[in-house]
């Protein structure tokens, strides 16, 4: 494909992989969605363990088809990434193995018990289709579009959150203490999702000014709460934050501000929970190192 | 490893849609993972993948591209012209 210039950086413009992207443009984007992928690639690795475990055949396949989709918009993302960077499958799957563990908060915790799963499933993807709905309209054309897919498919993933939730809440009380506790500790850290009111947060400002990024991030929080709590309160569960309340004369949530030191050194300093998911990745890619071995030397036979 | 885009049909007789891309070594590999990809939730009634290197992309600017941009003179009142007067 040809280069040409493409349109100026301006609000509502569109890029394509083509065009003669800025350099810094690039590198932003780069970051951004490389950071999205390992996300969505690291995450399964953790989804995978509890499918054998689902209470139910139901839950099971609910489960399963979930963590591949996960997968799925990994490999998506992989493919925007290397259009972008120009960095191939082999270096980025190198990067995954051997490289800094670098993701999304949420996946750094442990999980105990099937509320857990069941929990990331709807308050997580849930505040992840909140970012994302707005990405559709990011200004790099091939990010936007598979976000479209991917929003889609989150928004499965919160309804069947839901409902793995309400089953575990309606089958006795002792499911439903375990319920509450998984709340309790997943409500802090989803609050943190969104990352640092926006006066602190590093990148955001450039990715907002480049059209990547088109909400901030404590616009996002705010719009998470209001779709969110109702919906905790109906489920007839409890928010254990003594901060949680609604002005109605600002129209803004207050809560309890999440530990941003705790936040940064996940992000950057990775968690043993990270290097786990990593070496499983890595005991994974050796186990099927013979079919990969296989397949290329099978294509290349057919294209000699 | 050579990268595929794929054109997905939803229902018989339809229009076949670029929805994205797999890297894959191979055609029947491409299908395979195209499936999985592009036909595990949404409808699908038929595949396509396409090697990227056979794609020919046009390298004009969008003011070639859509040159011309007023094209009312291609919608024209052409049935109702006229029955003004025969009315009268």
């Amino acid at each position: 494909m040809t280069l040409s210039t493409g349109p100026k950086i301006e609000q509502g413009a569109s890029f394509e992989p083509w065009h003669d992207l800025d350099d810094d443009y690039r590198s932003a984007a780069g970051r951004m969605i490389e950071f999205h992928m390992m996300s969505e690639i690291f995450g399964p690795v953790q989804e995978f363990r509890w499918v054998p475990k689902a209470p139910s055949l139901e839950a099971k396949l609910i489960y399963a088809a979930k963590s591949q989709d996960e997968i799925g918009h990994g490999l998506m993302l992989m493919r925007v990434c290397q259009d972008l960077t120009g960095k191939t499958r082999a270096q980025y799957v190198e990067q995954i193995l051997d490289g800094p563990p670098r993701f999304m908060n949420i996946f750094h915790y442990p999980w105990d018990s099937w509320a857990d799963p069941a929990m990331v499933s709807w308050l997580i993807d849930g505040a992840e289709i909140e970012r994302q709905a707005t990405l559709t309209r990011s200004s790099y054309g091939p990010y936007a579009r598979a976000m479209r897919k991917i929003v889609k498919e989150e928004g499965f993933h919160h309804h069947c959150g839901r409902y793995l939730i309400s089953r575990m809440i309606n089958a006795g009380p002792a499911q439903k203490r375990e319920v509450q506790d998984s709340l309790d500790r997943w409500w802090p850290r989803a609050l943190a999702m969104f990352g640092p009111p926006d006066a602190q947060s590093t990148h955001g400002a450039t990715l907002m000014s480049f059209g990547l990024k088109l909400a901030g991030n404590e616009d996002l929080r705010q719009s998470w709460l209001t779709k969110f709590t109702p919906q905790i309160h109906a489920m007839g569960l409890e928010i254990r934050d003594e901060e949680l309340g609604f002005d109605d004369e600002t129209g803004r949530w207050s809560y309890t501000m999440p530990d941003w030191e705790e936040f940064r050194s996940l992000l950057r300093g990775g968690s043993p929970m990270g290097e786990d998911l990593q070496r499983e990745l890595r005991d994974s890619r050796r186990a099927n190192s013979w079919l990969l071995a296989d397949a290329d030397a099978d294509a290349d036979a057919a294209y000699a | 490893m050579r990268i595929f885009e794929v054109f997905r049909q939803k229902t018989p007789g339809d229009q076949f849609v670029h929805v994205g891309e797999v890297e894959a070594p191979a055609s029947d590999a491409a299908l395979l993972a195209a499936k999985e990809h592009f036909a595990r939730r949404e409808v699908c009634s038929a595949l396509w993948v396409v090697d990227r290197a056979d794609v020919h992309a046009a390298y004009w600017d969008v003011e070639v591209l859509s040159a011309g941009r007023s094209k009312t003179y291609r919608r024209s009142a052409g049935l109702k012209a006229g029955r003004e007067n025969i009315l009268d």
